[in-house]
C-alpha cells in the first residue's frame, strides 16, 4: 500500500480541504478504510477533526466503522460533537446493528491471522486446525481449510460432497487456480475483512473462482451508494448466516437417535454429514421418548466454556478413552430441543426458539457458559408484555423469570424488567388468589437475597417496582401539555386541559392506593420497609 | 431476522422442570465430588465423567453449597499435598552431610531436584484437571464472592504446604539443594540444569500471598536473596584466589568468563530476573573491587600490556572495566602515567646528550657546529620517537579501547605533559617540519606527505606554547624560502593551512605573509628586468639580479641578522645595480624604505684560475670580499685592509673569510700564516692554483645554512624575545578585557587573561603581575582605593 498517499489524503483531512479528498479516493479507492501510522482511519480522523462534510463524503462513499474494531470504535468516542457522533450513528454504527460482529469474528478467526505484525498488515494464514487441504492447481502453497465451511458457503464443495466423495474422504481437494486467489476466495467465505474495501473482486481469476465455487458474486466496489459500506458487511454477514442456516438444516440437525443403551458410532451418520468431518458429539437424553440424541458438530464453532473444557479434559486427561473410532462425545443435561437451539446459535447466531422454551435456554446457556447466548436469552425474555406471563401461562410466570435472573447471574438484566412487569400488573399482584402468594414468596426470597449479602433494610424488588409504579403514572403527567398548568397561556382549549386535570386525579390517587396497598403487604410479611 | 430466514423445526414440549425443585443434599454431591478427585490424584480419572461431575458441582453452586464445596476442595488439596510431602518428598531430601562425597552429595540433590520437580507437575495436572470440573463453582460462586479462584488456592496451597511444610521444611532443603548444585558447577562439575530450571520455573509460578503480584514471586522473595548472599560470598574468595595465583591475563580472563558464565546461568538455570544483580555482584567483586590491584601487577599489568602491545588482553581489560565504570578512570589513570613515563624517557635521551654539550660551551666554531649537528639529528629522533610512541598507543587506543572519547582525552594529556616538559620540543617540532620538507618528503605521495605533516600537527597540538613555535616555524620558513630550500610550496601551503585550522588566522597571518612576498618579489624582479632591457643598457656586462623584497614585520629578522645591522660597500659595479633598483622600486612605491640585507643573499661568479674557470656560488658578503682580489694590482690584502674596503661587520667577515681560506676544499683565497683562526694581521691573497673537481661548486659559509638546532646562547636571546611578544600579548588581553569589563578583581582577571592566552601559551601569573604593574605604571588601570584587590580601567 502506498502510504505517502496516504499521507496526502490524512493531511487533506486534517485541513479540512475536501476537494483533495474527494479527488484523492477517485484515484486511490482503497484508502477508504486504510489506518496511517498512528492507528486512524480517515473517518477517525475526520471525526476527530471535526469536518463534517468530510465525514459525510467517507461514510457515502463506503468508509467501515466497525465497534468491534480499534478504529470504528475510536471514531464514536473522539467525534469532535454531537453533531459528528450522529452522523456515524445515523449510518448505523450503533452498538445494536454490531451484535453480529462477535459472529463473524469468530468465523473470520478461523482463518487466524498471525500475530505480531503480520496481522497488522493483513496477512492472513488458515489455522492449523483445519481439517481439509485445498492444493491449488497453478502453484502456490496448500491451504487449509474447513469442510463445514467450504460445504456451507459454496455449491461447488457442497456438490463435491453430495456426488463427488462417495469413496472414502480425502483431506486433499484440488483447487483449479493459485493459492492467491484461493486465499482470497477464502476470505470471503470466512467474512475477513480485507483491508482495502476492495475485497476479491479486483483479481479476475478470483472472481472467476467464486462464480466457479458457486458463491454470489461480489460487489462492484466502485458503486458504492450512501450507506453502502455498513449495508454491504451486514448483507455479507447476513448471506453467511442463511448459508449456515441451511448447513445446520440440511447437514447438522440430523442426530443419531438412538435407545437409550444402544452403544454409538460414527457409521451410523449420514454419509454427507460424516463429510463435514465433525469432531465431537453432543449427546443429550429425551425424557419424553427415552431415547438419546447424538448431534455431530464442530469445535471450531463450539462457544460454550463448559463443552470446551470437556473437550480438553476427555481430549488431555483420559485420551487412552478417545481415539478415531471413538470421537469425543460431551454429555449435555438438556433437552433435544435445548440443544438444537443452542447448535443452531453456534452455527447462525440465530436464536429461534418457542416463548416456552426461552427459560430454559437461559438456564441451559448458564450452565454450559455461553454468556452470549444468556444475554440472548435475556432479550427475548424481556419482550414480552403479557399476561400469560403472570399466570404462566407460556409454561413459566414472571415470578420464575425473577428467580432465572438470580440464579444465573443475569438479574441486571432481567430485575429492572420484572420490576417494570409487576409495577404495570400490581392491582393484579395484590389480589388475594395464588398470584399474590407467588408475589409475596417472591418477596421473601429477595429480601433474603439482599439480607444475605449485607444488612441492609432494602428490597431489591420492592425498590424496583416502586420505581416503576412511579413512573407509571409520571409518565402520564408529562405526557400532558406543558402549559397547562402557566397562568399566562390564553389559547388553551379549556376542555383537554379539564379532562387531563380529572385523569391527573384519578391517577394521583390510584397510585396512592397501590402505594399504600404495597405497604401493607410488606407489613404484613413482616418486613419494615 | 429469523423469521426472515425461517424456522427451525423445534418441537413444542413442555417445559422441563426447574432445577429449583430438585432436592439434594451436599454430603451426597461432596462424596461424589470427592471420590472422583482422589481419582484424579491417583492417576485413575479416565472413567471419570466429566460430564457428571461438572454438574454435580453446577448443581452444588445452585443450591448454595459454593462454600462448603470451595473449602471442602481445599481441604482435599491440602491434605493431598502434606500426603504428597510426606510419602514422595521425604524420603528424598538430600542428606547435607558434611562426610558425603561430592558425588554423592550430586546424586542425592538431583534426585531431590526430582521428586520436588515431579510433585510440581503432579500438582499442576491434577490442579487443571480440578478446575476444569470446578469451572462453574469459579465463574459463578468465586466471582460473586471475590474469592480466589480454585486455581490460584491451589498454587498456594502447593506453597504452604509443600515447600512450607510444618513437618519437613521442603523449600529449605530446595535452595540448599539448588545453591549447592550452582556452586559445583562453578566449580566446574556438570549438573542437570533442566531440573533446577523447573523448580525455578515453580517458585516463579508462586506468590506470597493470593493477589499474585509480580513482585512477590517465592523466587524473589526466597530464592533469589539467598543465591545472591551465596554468590556474594563465592565471589569474594574467588576474587582472592585469583589474584593469589594469576597473572593479570589470566585475571581478565577468568573474570571474563565468570560473567559470561554467570549470564548463561541465569539464561539456563535459575531466572533472567536474576541477571543484573548477580552480574552486579561478579563486577563489584572480579572489577571494582580489585581490578586496580591487577592492572598494577608489576609483571603483567597495564604497563606489561602497553609496552608489549597486547591488545587482546587490553581489549577484554578495557570492556571489564567499562562494565563498572563507563569513564573507565582506572585504565585513564593508569594509561597516563605509564605514557608519561615512556615519554620521560624519550626526553631522558636529550637530557643525556645535552649535559656534555653545554659543558663544553665556549668551544671553537667547528667543535660547536659539530654539536649542533649533532643535536639537530638528535632533535629529529626525538620527534621520531615521540610520533612512534603516539602510533602505538593510537593502535591500543582504536583496537582495545573501541576510540574511547574519554581515553582520547587522557593520551592527549599525557602526551602533552611530557611534551611540554620539554622546553625545547617547539623547536624540535619545527625542525621535523623542516626537515621532511627540506629532504624527506622526495619520492613521497600526496597522501604520504599529508600524513606525515598530521602527525607533526598531532604534536603542534600538545604544545602549550605555541608562540614559541611559531617563532621557530617562522624562522625556519624565512630559511627555506629566502634559500629556495623548500620542495614544494604547496606542501608549505597546506601546513600553514593545518595550522591555521588549528589555531586560527592570527597565528599564521604573518607566515602567509612571508609567501606573499616570496611572490611579489618574484614579479618584481621579472620587471626590473624589462626595465633594464628598455633602458638599453644590454651592452654593458650585466648582471642578473635577483631580489627578494620582504616586508620587515612579516619575517623574522633577528634571528636571520643577529645583532649587528648589515651593510657593507659594495663594489662599484655591483652598487651600480643596486642603486638603480633602489631607485626603480622607490619610483614605484613611493615612501617606502628599503633596507639591504646582504648577509641573505648569495651570488653565482664565474672565477678564472689557471688550470680553468669555475662556477661559484658564494654568500653576497663572499663576493664582496672576492671582488676586492679582482684588481690586477692587488697582491695581498691583510684582514684589516678587507676590513676597511668592505666594512663587513666583523664576525660576518671572519666567518667568510674562513670559508674562503681555511675550509680545505674551498680555499680559492690564500692566508698567511696559515691557520685556523683569522686574525687582523693575517694576510690574504689569490689563491690562482686553485683546482676543484667539479666545475660548479658551492662554498658555504661556515656555520651553515641549513637549519639546525639554537646554540644555547641563540635559545636565550629566543627566549627573550618570546618574552617580550608575551608581554606584548599579556598587556593588550588585559586592556581589552578592562576596556570591556572597566572593574575586575585580580583573580578574574588573572583567570581571563590565561583563558585567552592558553591557546598560544600557557602565560605566567608573575609575568601578567609584572605587566598589570606597568600598565599601572602608565596610568592604563588604577587600583581601587577601597579594594586594591580590584583593578579599574582608565578610560
Amino acid at each position: 500500500m502506498n502510504t505517502q498517499g496516504l499521507d496526502i489524503l490524512m493531511n487533506a483531512i486534517r485541513l479540512g480541504e475536501i476537494k483533495t479528498v474527494q479527488e484523492h479516493l477517485g484515484t486511490f479507492k482503497h484508502h477508504l478504510n486504510a489506518v496511517d501510522k498512528f492507528d486512524y482511519s480517515p473517518i477517525g480522523l475526520a471525526s476527530l477533526c471535526g469536518h463534517y462534510d468530510i465525514l459525510e463524503l467517507l461514510l457515502s462513499l463506503g468508509a467501515r466503522c466497525d465497534r468491534d474494531t480499534f478504529q470504528g470504535e475510536r471514531a464514536v468516542y473522539s467525534a469532535l460533537n454531537d453533531r459528528i457522533r450522529n452522523l456515524l450513528l445515523r449510518y448505523d454504527y450503533s452498538v445494536s446493528v454490531d451484535n453480529k460482529q462477535p459472529y463473524a469474528t469468530l468465523l473470520s478467526s478461523l482463518l487466524s491471522k498471525e500475530v505480531g505484525c503480520a496481522s497488522l498488515t493483513g496477512i492472513y494464514r488458515p489455522r492449523p486446525d483445519g481439517d481439509i487441504s485445498l492444493h491449488p492447481h497453478n502453484g502456490g502453497e496448500e491451504i487449509v481449510a474447513h469442510a463445514f465451511v467450504l460445504v456451507a458457503r459454496s455449491k461447488y464443495f457442497r456438490d463435491i460432497v453430495e456426488f463427488a466423495m462417495e469413496a472414502p474422504q480425502t483431506d486433499r481437494l484440488p483447487i483449479p487456480t493459485d493459492a492467491n486467489s484461493t486465499l482470497a476466495v477464502l476470505k470471503r467465505m470466512y467474512l475477513v475483512d480485507s483491508d482495502n474495501g476492495l475485497e476479491v473482486g479486483d483479481k479476475p481469476d478470483s472472481k472467476k473462482l467464486s462464480v466457479d465455487l458457486g458463491l454470489p458474486p461480489p460487489s462492484n466496489p466502485s458503486d458504492l451508494e450512501p450507506r453502502g459500506g455498513a449495508n454491504k458487511r451486514t448483507s455479507l454477514v447476513e448471506g453467511a448466516q442463511e448459508d449456515f442456516l441451511r448447513l445446520w438444516d440440511e447437514y447438522l440437525n440430523v442426530p443419531i437417535r438412538l435407545p437409550r443403551g444402544e452403544s454409538f458410532s460414527t457409521s451410523r451418520l449420514a454419509h454427507r454429514t460424516r463429510a463435514l468431518r465433525p469432531d465431537v458429539f453432543l449427546r443429550v437424553e429425551s425424557q419424553l421418548d427415552e431415547e438419546v440424541f447424538f448431534y455431530a458438530a464442530h469445535k471450531a464453532m463450539i462457544q460454550s466454556d463448559f463443552i470446551c473444557a470437556a473437550i480438553r479434559f476427555k481430549q488431555e486427561f483420559q485420551s487412552s478413552r478417545t481415539s478415531k473410532q471413538c470421537p469425543t462425545i460431551v454429555s449435555i443435561d438438556v433437552s433435544p430441543e435445548i440443544m438444537e437451539a443452542i447448535l443452531k446459535w453456534f452455527y447462525t447466531d440465530m436464536v429461534d426458539i418457542p416463548l416456552e422454551a426461552v427459560l430454559d435456554l437461559l438456564q441451559a446457556a448458564d450452565m454450559l457458559l455461553i454468556e452470549r447466548l444468556k444475554s440472548r436469552a435475556c432479550l427475548l425474555l424481556t419482550t414480552q408484555d403479557s399476561d400469560d406471563l403472570l399466570t404462566g401461562e407460556v409454561g413459566y410466570s414472571i415470578f420464575d423469570v425473577a428467580r432465572t435472573g438470580w440464579m444465573t447471574g443475569t438479574f441486571l438484566k432481567l430485575d429492572p424488567f420484572c420490576g417494570k412487569f409487576l409495577a404495570s400488573r400490581l392491582e393484579q399482584c395484590l389480589e388475594e388468589g395464588i398470584i399474590r402468594l407467588q408475589f409475596e414468596e417472591l418477596i421473601r426470597e429477595s429480601a433474603g437475597r439482599i439480607q444475605k449479602r449485607e444488612e441492609t433494610d432494602t428490597i431489591e424488588l420492592i425498590d424496583d417496582i416502586r420505581y416503576y409504579l412511579s413512573e407509571r403514572f409520571r409518565m402520564r403527567f408529562e405526557a400532558l401539555p406543558t402549559n397547562m398548568f402557566s397562568e399566562e397561556s390564553q389559547d388553551v382549549d379549556k376542555i383537554p386541559q379539564e379532562r387531563a386535570t380529572e385523569t391527573l386525579k384519578t391517577d394521583s390517587f390510584e397510585y396512592e392506593k397501590l402505594s399504600s396497598a404495597l405497604d401493607e403487604l410488606l407489613d404484613k410479611l413482616g418486613f419494615d420497609v | 431476522m429469523a423469521s426472515k430466514l425461517g424456522s427451525g423445526r423445534i418441537k413444542i414440549r413442555a417445559p422441563r422442570r426447574g432445577l429449583a425443585n430438585e432436592n439434594m443434599r451436599f454430603e451426597d454431591s461432596w462424596a461424589l465430588l470427592s471420590e472422583a478427585l482422589q481419582q484424579i490424584y491417583e492417576r485413575d480419572a479416565s472413567n471419570l465423567s466429566f460430564e457428571e461431575l461438572y454438574r454435580t458441582a453446577y448443581k452444588m453452586v445452585l443450591k448454595k453449597h459454593g462454600d462448603p464445596l470451595y473449602n471442602s476442595v481445599n481441604e482435599l488439596v491440602k491434605t493431598r499435598l502434606q500426603r504428597v510431602t510426606t510419602t514422595q518428598l521425604k524420603p528424598a531430601r538430600p542428606s547435607f552431610a558434611l562426610t558425603s562425597s561430592a558425588l554423592e552429595r550430586r546424586e542425592s540433590g538431583n534426585r531431590f531436584l526430582a521428586a520436588v520437580k515431579q510433585s510440581w507437575e503432579d500438582h499442576q495436572l491434577c490442579l487443571g484437571m480440578i478446575t476444569d470440573i470446578l469451572m462453574y463453582l469459579d465463574r459463578v460462586f468465586c466471582n460473586d464472592n471475590k474469592k480466589p479462584s480454585i486455581q490460584v488456592t491451589g498454587m498456594a496451597l502447593f506453597r504452604d504446604n509443600v515447600l512450607r511444610n510444618r513437618d519437613y521444611d521442603i523449600g529449605a532443603d530446595l535452595n540448599r539443594v539448588i545453591l549447592e548444585q550452582i556452586r559445583m558447577e562453578r566449580d566446574g562439575d556438570v549438573i542437570d540444569r533442566a531440573k533446577i530450571r523447573s523448580c525455578v520455573y515453580m517458585l516463579e509460578g508462586l506468590y506470597e500471598t493470593l493477589d499474585e503480584r509480580e513482585d512477590q514471586k517465592l523466587y524473589l522473595t526466597k530464592f533469589e536473596g539467598e543465591f545472591l548472599a551465596c554468590s556474594n560470598e563465592f565471589y569474594t574468595e574467588e576474587a582472592r584466589k585469583l589474584l593469589e595465583v594469576c597473572d593479570a591475563a589470566t585475571y581478565i580472563e577468568r573474570t571474563n568468563d565468570r560473567l559470561n558464565e554467570e549470564w548463561e546461568r541465569t539464561q539456563s538455570t535459575i531466572s533472567t530476573l536474576t541477571e543484573p544483580k548477580i552480574r552486579a555482584i561478579v563486577e563489584k567483586h572480579l572489577i571494582t573491587d580489585n581490578i586496580r590491584e591487577v592492572m598494577q601487577l608489576e609483571a603483567s599489568g597495564l604497563n606489561f600490556m602497553v609496552d608489549n602491545d597486547r591488545y587482546e588482553q587490553l581489549k577484554v581489560l578495557y570492556n571489564l572495566v567499562w562494565r563498572v565504570d563507563n569513564n573507565v578512570m582506572e585504565i585513564r589513570r593508569m594509561l597516563k602515567e605509564r605514557v608519561v613515563y615512556l615519554g620521560r624517557e624519550i626526553n631522558k635521551g636529550i637530557y643525556g646528550f645535552r649535559k656534555p654539550a653545554t659543558s663544553r660551551e665556549g668551544l671553537n666554531g667547528e667543535a660547536e657546529d659539530k654539536t649542533v649537528n649533532a643535536e639537530t639529528a638528535m632533535a629529529l629522533r626525538w620527534v621520531e620517537d615521540v610520533l612512534a610512541l603516539k602510533d602505538k598507543v593510537d593502535k591500543i587506543w582504536e583496537y582495545s579501547f573501541t576510540s574511547d572519547q574519554g581515553i582520547q582525552q587522557t593520551v592527549s594529556k599525557s602526551f602533552a605533559e611530557f611534551i611540554n616538559e620539554n622546553k625545547r620540543s617547539p623547536e624540535y617540532i619545527s625542525l621535523f617540519v623542516d626537515e621532511n620538507i627540506k629532504k624527506g618528503l622526495k619520492g613521497k605521495t600526496e597522501a604520504e606527505v599529508d600524513m606525515v605533516l598530521d602527525k607533526a600537527i598531532v604534536l603542534f597540538r600538545y604544545i602549550q606554547d605555541k608562540d614559541i613555535f611559531e617563532r621557530y616555524y617562522k624562522k625556519h620558513l624565512s630559511k627555506r624560502l629566502i634559500l629556495g630550500r623548500s620542495i614544494s610550496n604547496d606542501v608549505e601551503r597546506a601546513m600553514i593551512g593545518k595550522f591555521k585550522v588549528e589555531v586560527g588566522f592570527s597565528f599564521t597571518s604573518k607566515m602567509e605573509g612571508m609567501f606573499k612576498d616570496m611572490n611579489v618579489s618574484q614579479d618584481l624582479t621579472t620587471e626590473y628586468k624589462k626595465h633594464l632591457a628598455n633602458l638599453h643598457l644590454a651592452n654593458e656586462p650585466t648582471i642578473d639580479l635577483d631580489i627578494k623584497v620582504l616586508t620587515s614585520t612579516f619575517w623574522p629578522w633577528s634571528s636571520m641578522s643577529g645583532e649587528t645591522t648589515h651593510t657593507c660597500i659594495y663594489p662599484s659595479e655591483l652598487e651600480k645595480i643596486r642603486s638603480s633598483f633602489q631607485q626603480f622600486y622607490l619610483r614605484r612605491h613611493n615612501g617606502r624604505q628599503l633596507t639591504w640585507q646582504p648577509q641573505m643573499g648569495t651570488a653565482d661568479i664565474r672565477a678564472t684560475f689557471k688550470s680553468r674557470k669555475y662556477e661559484i656560488n658564494v654568500a653576497t658578503y663572499a663576493m664582496v670580499i672576492l671582488l676586492q682580489f679582482n684588481d690586477p694590482n692587488v697582491e695581498s690584502l691583510s684582514y684589516d685592509e678587507i676590513k676597511t674596503l668592505t666594512s663587513i661587520p666583523e664576525s660576518e667577515l671572519i666567518r667568510h673569510l674562513q670559508s674562503l681560506a681555511v675550509a680545505p676544499r674551498s680555499r680559492v683565497l690564500v692566508k698567511t700564516p696559515m691557520s685556523r683562526d683569522v686574525k687582523p694581521t693575517d694576510k690574504f691573497s689569490f689563491n690562482a692554483g686553485f683546482q676543484s673537481k667539479q666545475l660548479k661548486f658551492k662554498i658555504g659559509t661556515v656555520k651553515g645554512a641549513g637549519n639546525k638546532v639554537e646554540t644555547d646562547k641563540e635559545r636565550k636571546e629566543t627566549e627573550e624575545k618570546v618574552d617580550e611578544s608575551r608581554a606584548h600579548l599579556i598587556e593588550a588581553a588585559v586592556v581589552r578585557t578592562m576596556k570591556a569589563r572597566k572593574s575586575l578583581k585580580h583573580a578574574d582577571l588573572m583567570l581571563q587573561i590565561t583563558e585567552q592566552l592558553s591557546k598560544r601559551f600557557m602565560p605566567d601569573p608573575s609575568m601578567i603581575k609584572k605587566r598589570i604593574e606597568s600598565l599601572i605604571e602608565r596610568e592604563y588601570l588604577e587600583r581601587e582605593t577601597a579594594d586594591p584587590n580590584t583593578y579599574v580601567y582608565l578610560a
